[in-house]
C-alpha cells in the first residue's frame, strides 16, 4: 500500500478507500473522454476499460509519490498498452503528478501529453511506449535491475488483451518466470476487443489463464471493475514469492459510456463531437459545472 | 469468468464513423488492391489488426478469402509472408511503417535474403502520422529498408500514382517496400500519368535548381517551386517515387542542367531519399545538394501541417533550401 500517503493521513477504512478510488476512476474516465474530445482523435475504449485498474494502482497499491518521482525506491509502472495514454495522464492529474487542465492538451504540438506516453516529456512516466508488447519487456528489465541492486520496489505493467498476440509478450512472460521475478505484476485489461474486432475474430487468446500458468506465473482472474477485488488481488500478488503474478482483469471496453461499451470502433481513430462528449460525461456522472470545465478550456 | 462477451453482431451495431480520409494514399492503395484482386489470383493480403488503418478493409470486403489475419504480431506476419511466397502466392504485408521496422529482420532474411516475391506496404509513415506522436512516426523506414540488398523501395506522391504503383509492385517479381500515407493529400496527376519502378519524372521544368522529392513532399516541392518562380527563380521538380533503385541517370542530367539540387522527404535527413540522391551524384556528377527532412530527431504529436512547419519540411523550408543550393553553386 501507498506508504508515503499513509504517513500523511491515517489509513482509511476499506469502505472509505473504495469510495475514494471509485471517485478517482470516475475522474479518470471523464478526463480521458474530455482530452480525447479536445484532441480530435485518440483511443477512448481502452482508456475507459482500464480506469478502475489505474485508480487502484496509483491510488492505493503502488508506492509512488508526486514529490519524489526520482526516488529510486519508488514502484515502477509501465503502460505497455501505450494507446491508453489519456487514462494514464488523467490518473497523473488526479493524483498530483501533473496539472489536470494542462493534461487536456492531449496530442497537441508542444504539449508533453503526446498520443503515446514519452519519458522525456513527462518525468513521472517511467518509459516510452506505443509499440505493443515492448513495455512488458521493459518491465521485466526493470524488475531484474531493481532486484540486482537490492531495491525492494515493485514493477507493474498494464497490457491489452490484443497486445498479448505479440510474440514479445510471451518472450517477456517466459523470461519473467525463469528469473523468478516476484517483484513483477502484470495486469491484463481483458476487455475482449482490440482494434478491428473482438479478440476471437482476430486471433483467439483462450485459454488465457492456462497459458500464463503454463508459462510459470501466479494467475488470478478478477472483475476489473470491482475495486475491492482489484485491491485484494494486487495485495496477494505482492505477497507471492518466487513467481511473477498476472491479474487477468475482465473489463468492458468503453465502460461507463453506454454508446461506446463493447463497440470495437470506439477503440481509436474516432473524433468525438461536442454532443457525444456531453452525453459521455453525463453518463459518467459529471455535473453540469464539471462538464463545462472539461469541455471549455481557455 | 467473463463479464461480457461481445459478439460479432454486437460489434456491428452503434459503430461511429472512423476518421475517414478518402483522398489519402492508404485509401487509394486499399481500393487499388481490391480492384486488382481478380486480375492477380495469387495475391493475398496479410493484416495485423489494423485493416481499417491501412486501407485494406477494401480488399477484405471484395476478397475475404484472400485476407489473412495475423493478429497483433507483425514479426510472425512478415516471415509468414516469406512462406506464402515460397509456395507460389504473392503476399502483401500491411501494417504501419513503424511496425514494419519491428519486423525488419524478418523482412531481411525471409523476404530479401531468400529473394521472395513478397511485398510490404506501410501506411502511416513520417510526420504525416500526426497526433499519435513521436513513437508512431517512422522517420527511419526508407533508410532501413533501402539498406537491405535486393529490396525495392517506393513512395508514391498522390492517389493516382498510388494506384499505378500498386499494379507495378504486383507485376514486379521480387521484394518491395512501399509507403502509403495517413492524411488526405492533394491530387497532382491526371489520368495520363505513368509510373515505372526505378524511373523519376520531371513534373515541373526549371533550370536554376532541381528539387527532388518523394511521397507527400512532392506537393510541397511544387508549392515551393511556385513561390520561387515569383522571385524569378526557376526550379525544376522531380518526383522520385522510387528511392531504390534510384534513377541515377536522371539525377545526373539534372545536376548538369541545373547545377544544384534539393531533396525533400518526410523522413530523417539521414539515409533516405537525400542519402540515395547524394550517393548517386557523388559517384557521377557532384554538385551542391541541400537536404530537407527531419533533422535527426524524433517527431511529436500535432497535426501534420503544423508538424511539417515545426520540423522544417513544409514548402517555405524547401524554397529556402533551394536558395541556399543556388548560392553554393554560384560561389
Ligand atoms: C506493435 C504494434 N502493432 C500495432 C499497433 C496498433 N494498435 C494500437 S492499439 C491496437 C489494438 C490493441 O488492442 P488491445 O491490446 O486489446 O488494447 P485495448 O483493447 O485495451 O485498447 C493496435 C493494433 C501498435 N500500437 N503496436
Ligand atoms: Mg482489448
Amino acid at each position: 500500500m501507498n506508504q508515503k500517503f499513509q504517513t500523511v493521513s491515517a489509513q482509511p477504512s476499506p469502505a472509505m478507500l473504495a469510495e475514494k478510488l471509485a471517485e478517482a476512476a470516475r475522474f479518470i474516465r471523464c478526463h480521458s473522454v474530455a482530452s480525447i474530445f479536445h484532441a480530435g482523435s485518440g483511443h477512448p475504449g481502452g482508456a475507459l476499460s482500464s480506469a478502475d485498474l489505474f485508480a487502484c494502482l496509483y491510488g492505493a497499491e503502488m508506492n509512488v509519490w508526486p514529490n519524489a518521482i526520482h526516488d529510486p525506491s519508488r514502484d515502477r509502472f509501465v503502460l505497455s498498452k501505450g494507446h491508453a495514454a489519456p487514462a494514464l495522464y488523467a490518473t497523473g492529474a488526479h493524483f498530483g503528478f501533473c496539472d489536470a487542465k494542462a493534461a487536456l492538451a492531449l496530442r497537441k504540438l508542444n504539449s508533453p501529453f503526446q498520443g503515446h506516453p514519452h519519458v522525456l516529456d513527462l518525468p513521472w512516466v517511467e518509459t516510452s511506449t506505443g509499440s505493443l508488447g515492448q513495455g512488458m519487456s521493459v518491465a521485466v528489465g526493470m524488475a531484474i535491475g531493481l532486484r540486482l541492486q537490492k531495491i525492494p520496489a515493485r514493477v507493474y505493467t498494464m497490457l491489452g488483451d490484443g497486445e498479448l498476440q505479440e510474440g514479445e509478450a510471451w518472450e517477456a512472460a517466459m523470461s519473467a518466470a525463469h528469473h523468478k521475478l516476484d517483484n513483477l505484476c502484470a495486469v491484463i485489461d481483458y476487455n475482449k476487443l482490440q482494434s478491428d474486432n473482438c479478440n476471437d475474430a482476430i486471433m483467439r487468446l483462450e485459454p488465457l489463464a492456462d497459458k500464463w500458468r503454463a508459462f510459470g506465473w501466479s494467475v488470478a482472474e478478477i472483475d476489473g471493475h470491482n475495486i475491492p477485488e482489484i485491491l485484494d488481488h494486487l495485495g496477494r500478488a505482492g505477497a507471492t514469492r518466487e513467481k511473477p503474478s498476472v491479474l487477468i482483469a475482465h473489463t468492458i471496453k468503453g465502460k461507463g459510456v453506454p454508446y461506446m461499451e463493447n463497440i470495437p470502433t470506439w477503440h481509436g481513430s474516432v473524433k468525438l463531437t461536442p454532443a457525444q462528449t456531453e452525453e459521455a460525461l453525463t453518463a459518467l456522472g459529471a455535473s453540469a459545472d464539471e462538464i463545462k470545465g472539461f469541455m471549455h478550456v481557455s | 469468468m467473463s463479464l461480457n462477451s461481445p459478439t460479432a453482431s454486437l460489434c456491428e451495431a452503434g459503430a461511429p464513423a472512423l476518421i475517414a480520409n478518402s483522398d489519402s494514399l492508404r485509401e487509394a492503395f486499399g481500393k487499388a488492391l481490391s480492384a486488382l484482386g481478380d486480375e492477380f489470383p495469387k495475391l493475398v493480403v496479410l493484416d495485423a489488426d489494423i485493416a481499417g488503418g491501412t486501407g485494406v478493409h477494401h480488399f477484405r470486403k471484395s476478397h475475404p478469402d484472400r485476407m489473412i489475419q495475423f493478429g497483433i504480431a507483425e514479426q510472425n506476419m512478415m516471415a509468414a509472408a516469406g512462406g506464402m511466397a515460397a509456395v507460389g502466392l504473392i503476399p502483401v504485408v500491411t501494417t504501419f511503417a513503424v511496425f514494419c521496422l519491428r519486423a525488419i529482420e524478418q523482412a531481411r532474411l525471409s523476404l530479401c535474403y531468400a529473394r521472395r516475391n513478397a511485398k510490404i506496404v506501410a501506411s502511416h509513415p513520417g510526420l504525416d502520422v500526426g497526433p499519435d506522436g513521436g513513437s508512431a512516426q517512422a522517420l527511419e523506414d526508407l533508410a532501413a529498408f533501402r539498406a537491405i540488398p535486393g529490396m525495392t523501395v517506393i513512395s508514391p506522391a498522390d492517389p493516382t500514382e498510388m494506384v499505378l504503383a500498386t499494379r507495378a509492385m504486383l507485376e514486379y517479381d521480387g521484394p518491395v517496400y512501399m509507403r502509403t500515407g495517413r492524411s488526405p493529400c492533394a491530387r497532382l496527376f491526371g489520368e495520363d500519368h505513368k509510373f515505372e519502378i526505378g524511373k523519376g519524372q520531371i513534373i515541373r521544368d526549371g533550370d536554376d535548381v532541381t528539387i527532388v522529392a518523394c511521397g507527400i513532399e512532392v506537393a510541397r516541392a511544387l508549392a515551393a517551386a511556385e513561390s520561387l518562380a515569383e522571385e524569378g527563380i526557376s526550379a525544376r521538380v522531380v518526383n522520385m517515387a522510387t528511392i531504390k533503385p534510384i534513377d541515377a541517370a536522371l539525377l545526373s542530367r539534372c545536376a548538369v542542367e541545373t547545377g544544384a539540387l534539393v531533396t525533400a522527404e518526410d523522413h530523417n535527413i539521414h539515409g533516405g531519399l537525400g542519402g540515395a540522391v547524394a550517393e548517386a551524384l557523388a559517384a557521377t556528377t557532384p554538385c551542391p545538394v541541400e537536404f530537407v527532412g527531419v533533422k535527426d530527431t524524433f517527431g511529436a504529436s500535432g497535426e501534420p501541417e503544423e508538424l511539417a512547419h515545426h520540423f522544417g519540411i513544409s514548402a517555405p523550408f524547401i524554397a529556402d533550401a533551394a536558395r541556399r543550393a543556388i548560392r553554393r553553386k554560384r560561389k
